[in-house]
């Protein structure tokens, strides 16, 4: 991920204030050390509000240089987010896997929002002009187009009526590239629960999403 | 589709791809009965999954949405053809290739993640190319090269390992040991290899290092060898960024040096360092830092513990895992107690070598590691510990397997011994000391804490130092009466916490008023630059007149890193000025006494006390062997450590530091000789030979320890007489602080002679002391049931219910005992209600509890006449027991289950576990196969063997203090003439 250094200097710093990270930081180590369910819900909504419009901002940065070779990779919006937000000395392991899942969900939101803007504003442009993450060569949605991701996220919603759970992981996997380990942290739940959820909910999107392509 | 019937498909599709492809149409049938679309569903999902097959990697498929047509693409690099993905690392993912240039291999590629310095990442590796080259070794994997994939990341080719981590190995095959050992040797070699072609791993863990068979061998390969360095590895923010999830599992492993953000500054050690994580793990089944507490962390803390905490022994680790500690224990093919024999001593020391935080101190490279496990394993001694003379005798013995014993009775005897000795007993420190009108004696001296001026709350140990080693002084010279350090600090405590709460006195006055003083050494020591400044006075306190100022001793000042030194100066001081006031005998002596220690090991020694009081013997012990270290003329940590060792039935590493001891005789004063003869004749179950070293130690000193210590061996010896003499010059009030004991002690003297009303009287003495102690509540109700008083009885342990337990005293061994005793002053009705009641709270206890205390559940249950259920459960100890090395409790389950054969009129089997307790050794079992002999011959109605078999065990260490007079199992012989003459107390 090569990231130009003007594009950090310009609007991402100023957008966020000195409080902004003191309080995700603390915020972070809240929801990292605190066991009561419901301070962690609340920690964690507030944390969403706090993230959201950053994590937005610094997505925009990226698809407003949208050229056929630049590539938006989620996974690395959200670390990007996690290194600008959260004084890292300060947190523990359990804190940061919790700001990945709700950078995530975030990421979802601000990606599938977009989708929808630009698919407004181009309606019968060429499918060129919106497919701005066609390199292959990094992980992650990287080699999805806008259609696909609305594809994807409509197939998500889905899943998320018959399965919550599966599609939280599936969230978490695809948005911000946890690793199972840290996606079974984040629920609470084992890492072998986590493993067969994800390669149950993998095949059914899989299908699912052939099912879409064909019926197109 | 509705939600269950979606949790329904995906329950029998995790469970059908769990089967061999070749059954799941079977298990399918079978799950799915009638329901052909559920069938149909579940094998449309199996259809799409990617070579199920493929084990691990299912795990960590692409994070990619699976799009029709958008099957995944590997990454293309020119000269390789990528197969297949193995697995996904925290820096990338690794794939199968076929290297089609200069020659056709298999390969495994590891492609790292984009956001690593490109460039840098290449330069670094390309500085390392020629020495890679060069390695070549059976226990390495080597790399062949790296470069840039066609989209630009960096990549590493290197041979393909099939394999899993070491540690997966060995616990997946059960390795023993030795096993173990011998796998790790060989990653030592590789190590050594790469470190003589000037290559240092950096980054060894067990994902790193995969067992392989080869030629039918297990064989360790170490992988990724130049990667780290290339790739940069540090605990650094970046680290963070980049290794996402992964590393985690690396600063476990790093090296106190390499945790450091510099980072400029790694040799060949950092890889010793890591190696011994390694080793630690494949020991112990778990990490130095424990992974779970590490996670909580925060960075910052994660880099302190790395660099700052000392981690448990691996023998002492791997009893605190709970349930792994089994687990642990299988995998290695042993039962814990085994694994944890195992572990300590060489192994121990070997993995604590490896990871000392100082480099210098660890082996200075892994061929010397190797070196020493090769000796372990050939049981010659090793280098880990400077080889003494004991100690290679010690593991001469250990080569016979001499058997080693425990006993219950050496247990209480020596714990006595331990706590007397130092004369600290504050193990009640939150409670405040019983107020006392009693006048202050002019001959009496207290050297209070010093108090910290210095403004810097490290140096807190210094004033305590100052006192302790100024009162010791002191107390050698057996001239001048001394507050022990122990009442002192529980007094000093107590005295500030009520100035805090606003009283007003002087609390120098205060302290001496409460410990009985005349004359009060204080002071306090303040910083200036460099030096420490010591400033002391001597203040002398009447009934009736406040503390007066008589003497102010000329300050002392030496460098603030030698505190000890500036001590020892103020101390000849202090010692000097009292001389003059009190004895001027009193100077010669103190000067003599010989060595004082250096502050740091006088840190770690006081460490180790705290530790040691809180009853976990084993853990103090490693304090005080830093103190050893840092200070090797300094005895009493290696005294403290053998007590230690017999503490905790380590009998073998008590013989050895005692042997130790043996041989520094000549360092020691005569007091310290006489506690040390008194220590080793307790452990030789010599009582007689205990009592007369204690007595002596106690004429030259008639301070608290031995004073209490020949008083207890006399009752031991039955002469209840000379031990109500002894215990009655004790200070109950100021001396005598948490010990309760001494209450029990004294009670039962005088149960023994038959004077119950004093007895009772003594009992709510110690009653008034410890209203919360269900063990001065059972002397109460022993006396009492003596006077026949069995409603107050009933009322007592009434009252017990409410008490908390405390150590060897629970309400079950209340309520037992009191049976006993009820029993044995003829008040069987309420004894065998008493009795049920015991039975009764036992089983109701929490199931690990429950099984902690069967041994006392089958005890109750057989006073109690159901001699059948207590059988049971003796059978099932005795059973368990044959794996078990620990001798004692096997004699003690053993012995009762003969007793309850012959209850049972089973005389031939009660008759062939006496005479198998006959065969046993003798050795380390203190009389007590002797003593379960005579039960069961008391049983089998052998009256005249019992009395022959109890003189027995009295010669070998048995005590014939009160127990006797009340042990249910004796009960049979209680009106046999000889018994009872047996009971007459001879002192």
């Amino acid at each position: 991920m090569h990231i130009e250094p003007e594009i950090l200097e310009s609007g991402f710093h100023l957008a966020m204030t000195s409080d902004e990270r003191t309080r995700v930081t603390a915020l972070v180590t809240a929801i990292g050390n605190e066991t009561d369910r419901a301070v962690t819900r609340a920690a964690t909504e507030e944390l969403m509000l706090v993230v959201y419009p950053n994590l937005r901002q610094l997505a925009h940065r990226y698809l407003a240089r949208e050229r056929a070779d630049h590539t938006l990779q989620p996974t690395a919006v959200v670390h990007e987010a996690y290194c600008k937000l959260v004084d890292e000395d300060k947190i523990n392991w359990n804190g940061r896997t919790h700001f990945f899942a709700v950078g995530a969900r975030v990421m979802r939101r601000v990606l599938v929002d977009h989708a929808r803007a630009r698919k407004r504003v181009k309606r019968g442009g060429s499918r060129q002009q919106v497919s701005l993450l066609e390199d292959r060569r990094a992980e992650g949605l990287s080699n999805l187009d806008m259609e696909q991701l609305l594809t994807l996220n409509a197939a998500l919603e889905r899943l998320a009526k018959l399965d919550p759970r599966q599609a939280e992981i599936l969230e978490m996997r695809f948005f911000a590239g946890m690793t199972v380990r840290e996606v079974a942290d984040a629920l609470g739940l084992s890492k072998r629960t986590v493993e067969g959820d994800w390669a149950h909910a993998r095949v059914w999107l899989q299908r699912e999403l052939e099912r879409g392509e064909s019926g197109r | 589709m509705t939600p269950e019937r979606h949790a329904r498909v995906k329950e029998i599709f995790l469970a059908a791809r769990e089967q061999p492809p070749e059954s799941r149409e079977t298990f399918l049938a079978q799950s799915c009965g009638d329901d052909r679309e559920l069938q149909r569903e579940v094998r449309s999902l199996l259809s799409r999954e990617r070579d199920p097959a493929q084990g691990d990697s299912r795990t960590t498929d692409a994070l990619t949405p699976p799009f029709a047509g958008s099957v995944e693409k590997l990454p293309a690099i020119a000269d390789y053809q990528l197969l297949q993905r193995l697995g996904e690392g925290g820096m990338g993912e690794v794939y199968e290739a076929e290297q089609q240039r200069p020659l056709r291999r298999r390969v495994a590629v590891k492609v790292l993640k984009s956001g690593l310095a490109t460039q840098e990442v290449l330069a670094r590796f390309e500085s390392e190319r020629q020495a890679l080259a060069l390695m070549s070794h059976p226990n390495i994997a080597r790399v062949f090269g790296a470069g840039l994939t066609e989209h630009g990341q960096p990549y590493f080719a290197m041979e393909l390992v099939h394999g899993a981590p070491i540690t997966d190995y060995c616990d997946r095959h059960r390795l023993t040991l030795d096993e173990r050992l011998k796998l790790f040797v060989k990653v030592c070699n590789g190590v050594q290899h790469a470190h003589q072609k000037g290559i240092i791993h950096r980054d060894i863990k067990p994902s790193n290092v995969l067992v392989t068979i080869e030629d039918g061998q297990a064989t360790p390969k170490i992988i990724d060898f130049g990667i780290a360095k290339a790739t940069d590895q540090r605990l650094t923010e970046r680290t963070l960024f980049t290794e996402i999830g992964q590393w985690i599992g690396t600063p476990e492993y790093m090296s106190p040096e390499q945790a450091e953000m510099t980072g400029l500054d790694v040799d060949a050690r950092a890889d010793v360092y890591s190696l011994g994580v390694l080793l630690y793990e494949l020991l112990a089944g778990a990490r130095p830092f424990d992974s779970k507490n590490l996670r909580r962390a925060s960075l910052d803390e994660i880099r302190r513990r790395i660099r700052e905490d000392d981690p448990t022994r691996p023998s002492t680790k791997v009893g605190s895992l709970g349930d792994e500690s089994t687990k642990a224990a299988r995998n290695r093919q042993a039962d814990l107690a085994t694994l944890v024999q195992q572990l300590r001593g060489d192994l121990d020391w070997i993995t604590m070598k490896a990871l000392e935080k100082d480099r210098t101190r660890r082996y200075a490279s892994p061929a010397e590691l190797a070196a020493d496990l090769k000796r372990h394993l050939a049981d010659e001694p090793i280098s880990a510990r400077p080889p003494t003379v004991a100690y290679r005798v010690a593991k001469f013995v250990r080569r016979q397997r001499m058997q080693v014993g425990v006993s219950l009775l050496m247990i209480a005897l020596v714990a006595i011994s331990v706590l007397t000795t130092i004369g600290l007993l504050d193990q009640s420190r939150e409670r405040e000391p019983v107020p006392t009108s009693d006048a202050v004696s002019a001959n009496r001296v207290v050297v209070a804490i010093f108090d910290n001026q210095t403004g810097e709350p490290a140096l807190d140990p210094v004033g305590r130092m100052a006192s302790d080693l100024i009162t010791q002084g002191l107390q050698r010279t057996g001239i001048v009466d001394v507050v022990p350090p122990a009442t002192t600090l529980h007094f000093s405590r107590a005295v500030q916490e009520r100035l805090k709460n606003g009283g007003s006195s002087d609390p120098v006055d205060a302290l001496a008023r409460e410990t009985g003083a005349g004359l009060a050494v204080a002071g306090a020591y303040y910083r200036q630059g460099d030096s420490i400044q010591f400033h002391a006075q001597i203040t002398q306190i009447t009934d009736s007149r406040p503390g007066r100022l008589i003497s102010s001793v000329e300050s002392v000042t030496g460098p603030i890193e030698e505190p000890s030194r500036v001590v020892e100066a103020l101390r000849q001081r202090v010692i000097g000025a009292l001389a003059s006031i009190v004895d001027p005998r009193i100077e010669q002596p103190a000067e003599t006494m010989g060595h004082l220690p250096s502050y740091d090991a006088y840190k770690a020694f006081i460490e180790g006390l705290e530790i040691f009081w809180r009853g976990s013997y084993l853990e103090s012990v490693s304090h005080f062997e830093r103190a050893v270290e840092l200070d090797a003329d300094y005895q009493m940590p290696r005294i403290l450590s053998a007590l230690a060792y017999l503490n905790a039935q380590e009998w073998t590493q008590a013989e050895i530091l005692l042997a130790e001891l043996e041989s520094r005789r000549a360092d020691l004063s005569p007091y310290e000789g006489y506690r040390l003869d008194q220590i080793q004749s307790a452990h030789r179950g010599d009582i007689e030979g205990a009592y007369r070293a204690a007595s002596r130690a106690a004429a030259i000193s008639p301070e608290f320890g031995p004073v209490y210590d020949s008083a207890s061996y006399a009752a031991h010896l039955n002469r209840p007489r000379e031990a109500i003499a002894g215990f009655s010059k004790i200070d109950t009030t100021r001396v005598l602080i948490g010990w309760t004991n001494y209450w029990e002690e004294l009670t039962a003297a005088r149960h023994v002679l038959g004077d119950h009303l004093e007895e009772l009287e003594d009992a709510r003495r110690g009653a008034a002391q410890y209203p919360d102690s269900l063990q001065v509540l059972f002397c109460e109700a022993r006396a009492l049931a003596a006077l026949s008083e069995v409603e107050k009885v009933k009322q007592l342990v009434e009252r017990s219910v409410n008490l908390p337990p405390q150590p060897w005293w629970n309400q079950g061994d209340l309520l037992r005992l009191v049976g006993f005793e009820l029993e044995a002053h003829g008040h069987s009705e309420q004894a065998q209600e008493t009795l049920a009641r015991a039975i009764g709270w036992y089983q109701a206890l929490p199931s690990a509890e429950k099984n902690a205390e069967r041994y006392s559940l089958a005890d109750a249950l057989m006073a109690n006449g159901q001699v059948d259920p207590a059988s049971v459960i003796l059978e099932s100890l005795v059973q368990e027991q044959a794996e078990v090395v620990n001798p004692l409790a096997k004699i003690f389950h053993l012995g009762a289950l003969g007793v309850a054969r012959a209850k049972q009129g089973r005389h031939e089997a009660a008759r062939g576990i006496a005479t198998e307790l006959e065969k046993m050794s003798t050795a380390y079992a203190y009389g007590t196969t002797f003593l379960w002999q005579a039960k069961i011959a008391a049983n089998l109605g052998d009256h005249e063997q019992v009395v022959l078999l109890l003189r027995r065990a009295f010669a070998e260490g048995v005590s014939r203090a009160a127990w006797l007079h009340s042990d249910p199992y004796l009960k049979p012989v209680r009106d046999y003439e000889p018994f009872r003459d047996l009971l007459e107390p001879v002192g």
